[in-house]
C-alpha cells in the first residue's frame, strides 16, 4: 500500500490505475467516490446532487444513487485542512486531474 | 468592570432573541456569573473550585457563530474552552491539597445541581462553538478496511518516530529555557494533574471484552491503586521540583486555550458516548505517539534543569505507552472491528486524526506564547515607537488592585499606560511594570493579564 498526498482544491478527479473516481466535498465531509453508476456504469461526476446531498442523480437513466452507497466504493481518505491523503494499492498507478463538474458548480443546502 | 451595564445590555439582547437561544443565553450568563468563575483577586487559583472566565466577556456568538480554524486567537475560543472545562470538571470530584482552602460552602455549591444543570444545558452549542473548525479541517471518507487503517496510522506513528522534537528545540532555544519549560508544564499541568479523568467516563458499562482491556490501560494510569504510582501523583512531584505549585488549576489562568482544547476534546467524546470510537482513535494516537514524544520532553527538562528536575513522569510514558498504544490496536481496535466491522474505522480514525491536528495546534500556540515571552522587552521598545504615531480607540481607568483576568485580543495590540502603573503579567514566570508613558505590543491571541499597582491607572488601546 501506498499514501499518496495531494493539496484537496489542485484536483476534483482521478483514476487508480483503470478505475476513475470524483471528489464530493462539502463543508463537512470529503468523500472519493467511484465516477460509474451502479446501474449501466453512467458518469456519476456529470450526475446531481440532491439539496440535502443525499443521493446524486445519474444523468443517464436518472436513478437516484444514494451517496452513503457510493461510499462504500469509494477510496479510503484523509482530508486535513488543504490536504488529502489517499491509501491505495502500491502497485497503482495514480492520476489527477481537474475539469468542470457540475456537480461542484450548485449550491448545497446541506452545508448549511 | 461596569458589572451593572454589562448586565442591563445583555438583558436588552436577551429579551430581543428567540426563545430558545435566549433562554440558553440566560443559562449561559447565570452560569458564568457564579462566584466560582468570576472576579478573582488573584492570578493564581489556590481552591479547584475557583475557575475564573471573565464573565463579562459572555457573547451570544457563543452560542451560534463558530470560529473557523484560522481564527483560534479569538478571546470567545479561550471562553469557550474555559466555559467548557468548567462544565466537564464538575462531573469529576476535586478536593483542594490546603486543609485551609476547603470550604464545605464552596464544595456544595461548585457542585449544586442548579449550577450543573445550567452549565449541561449550555454545553452542545459550546461544543459545537469550540470544536466545529475541527470537524471541517478534519473529514475521513470512504471504504476503510483493517489494512488500510493500520498501514496508514503506522505510517504516522513511523514518522512522529524518526522527526526531530521541535519541541526541545523550542525550549533549550528559548532566551530563558527554564522559564519556557515551566510554562510548558504549566500547559500540561491541566491535563497530567487530573491525568485519564475523561477515560474514567468510558470504563463504566457494560461492551463486553473491550470493557476490561480499556480497564487495563485505566489502571496503569490511576497507578493500580497505590497513590504513589498514580501518573498524577508523579507529575505532582515533577511540577514541584521545578519550582511550580502542583495543585490543580492553580495556574487555570495561564493556561491556553489550545491547551485546554487537548483536555476537554476528550471529554467531549468521552461524555458523549455516540462518539466511543472517537475516543478510542484518540486513545490511540495520544498513547502510541507519547511513546515517542515523551523521550524528547523528558530530555529537555533534564537538560535545561540539570538533572534537578525527576523526568519520571516522562519516562514512565515512554515505557508504558509503548504497551498502551500496542494495546489500543490489537486488544481494543482490531477486536472491535472484528466484532463490529469495518464500517467503525472512519470513526476510529476520525478520533486519531481530530487529536493529532488538536496537538499540533497546541504545540504550535505553545512555540508562539515561548516566543512572545521572548520578545516582550523588544515589544515594549515597539510600542514607544507606535505611540507616537497611533490614536487609541479606548481608554480605560481602573482602581488599586483591579486585576483584569487573564485573556487574549483577536489582532495585535498597543497597550499604553497614560496615568499610574500597571503590572502587566504574560506568565507566572514574566511580569512588568508599566509606568505613565510606557506601552507594549500585544500580539494576537497571547495570553495576558493585568493589576492595577497605583491609586489608580488610565491606560489606552488601540488595534496595530
Amino acid at each position: 500500500m501506498k499514501i499518496v498526498i495531494h493539496p484537496v482544491n489542485a484536483f476534483n478527479m482521478l483514476s487508480v490505475s483503470d478505475k476513475t473516481y470524483f471528489v464530493n466535498q462539502t463543508a463537512y465531509a470529503t468523500q472519493i467516490l467511484p465516477t460509474t453508476c451502479p446501474h449501466r456504469q453512467g458518469p456519476l461526476h456529470f450526475g446531481k446532487l440532491s439539496d440535502d446531498g443525499v443521493v446524486i442523480v445519474c444523468p443517464w437513466h436518472e436513478n437516484k444513487i444514494q451517496v452513503c452507497n457510493l461510499e462504500k466504493k469509494a477510496l479510503p481518505s484523509v482530508k486535513t485542512g488543504d490536504t488529502l491523503h489517499v491509501v491505495t494499492p502500491d502497485e497503482a498507478t495514480i492520476r489527477m486531474w481537474r475539469e468542470y463538474l457540475p456537480i461542484e458548480s450548485r449550491e448545497r443546502s446541506h452545508e448549511a | 468592570m461596569q458589572t451593572d451595564n454589562f448586565a442591563a445590555v445583555l438583558e436588552e439582547n436577551t429579551l430581543s432573541l428567540n426563545s430558545d437561544m435566549g433562554h440558553s443565553f440566560h443559562n449561559l450568563q447565570k452560569y458564568a456569573q457564579s462566584r466560582f468563575f468570576g472576579q478573582p483577586k488573584t492570578f493564581y487559583c489556590e481552591s479547584p473550585f475557583y475557575r475564573p472566565v471573565r464573565p463579562q466577556d459572555i457573547d451570544i456568538c457563543l452560542l451560534g457563530n463558530p470560529l473557523s480554524d484560522a481564527e483560534l486567537a479569538h478571546p470567545n475560543y479561550l471562553m469557550a474552552q474555559r466555559l467548557l472545562l468548567n462544565i466537564y470538571e464538575q462531573d469529576l470530584v476535586f478536593l483542594p491539597n490546603a486543609a485551609k482552602q476547603f470550604k464545605m460552602a464552596d464544595l456544595k455549591e461548585f457542585y449544586a445541581p442548579e449550577l450543573v444543570a445550567q452549565g449541561r444545558s449550555v454545553r452542545p452549542p459550546l461544543e459545537k462553538f469550540a470544536f466545529d473548525w475541527l470537524e471541517k479541517k478534519v473529514h475521513v471518507g470512504g471504504a476503510w478496511k483493517l489494512d488500510a487503517f493500520t498501514f496508514y496510522t503506522n505510517q504516522v506513528l513511523s514518522d512522529i518516530e524518526g522527526s526531530d522534537s521541535t519541541l526541545y528545540k523550542k525550549l533549550t532555544g528559548s532566551a530563558d529555557p527554564r522559564r519556557a519549560a515551566q510554562f510548558f508544564l504549566i500547559q500540561c499541568a491541566g491535563d497530567f494533574l487530573a491525568e485519564a479523568s475523561a477515560m474514567g467516563r468510558n470504563v463504566l458499562g457494560n461492551f463486553g471484552p473491550h470493557t476490561s482491556e480499556l480497564f487495563k490501560i485505566f489502571i496503569d494510569e490511576y497507578g493500580y491503586g497505590v497513590h504513589e504510582k498514580k501518573h498524577s501523583t508523579i507529575f505532582e512531584q515533577m511540577m514541584k521540583q521545578a519550582g511550580l505549585s502542583a495543585d490543580i488549576h492553580y495556574y487555570w489562568q495561564f493556561y491556553t486555550a489550545s491547551s485546554i482544547a487537548l483536555i476537554n476534546y476528550f471529554h467531549y467524546v468521552s461524555a458523549n458516548h455516540g462518539s466511543f470510537f472517537r475516543y478510542i482513535g484518540a486513545l490511540y494516537y495520544t498513547e502510541a505517539s507519547l511513546a515517542f514524544t515523551t523521550k524528547a520532553q523528558s530530555q529537555a527538562i533534564r537538560d535545561i534543569f540539570n538533572g534537578e528536575v525527576s523526568t519520571r513522569y516522562f519516562d514512565e510514558h515512554t515505557h508504558i505507552d509503548v504497551h498502551h498504544g500496542r494495546m489500543a490496536l490489537e486488544k481494543l481496535i482490531i477486536p472491535m472491528v472484528e466484532q463490529y466491522g469495518e464500517a467503525i474505522l472512519p470513526e476510529i480514525l476520525r478520533g486519531f486524526e481530530e487529536f493529532r491536528v488538536l496537538q499540533s495546534v497546541a504545540d504550535d500556540d505553545l512555540y508562539a506564547h515561548i516566543a512572545w515571552h521572548d520578545q516582550l522587552d523588544q515589544l515594549k521598545q515597539e510600542a514607544a515607537g507606535l505611540k507616537a504615531r497611533s490614536v487609541p480607540d479606548m481608554f480605560f481607568t481602573e482602581p488599586m488592585g483591579e486585576l483584569s483576568v487573564t485573556h487574549c485580543h483577536p489582532v495585535d495590540e498597543l497597550f499604553c499606560v497614560e496615568e499610574g502603573q500597571v503590572e502587566f503579567i504574560a506568565s507566572p514566570m514574566q511580569s512588568i511594570v508599566l509606568s505613565a508613558g510606557d506601552g507594549i505590543v500585544i500580539r494576537a491571541g497571547m495570553l495576558h493579564g493585568s493589576k492595577v499597582l497605583s491609586d489608580q491607572c488610565k491606560y489606552s488601546v488601540s488595534g496595530v
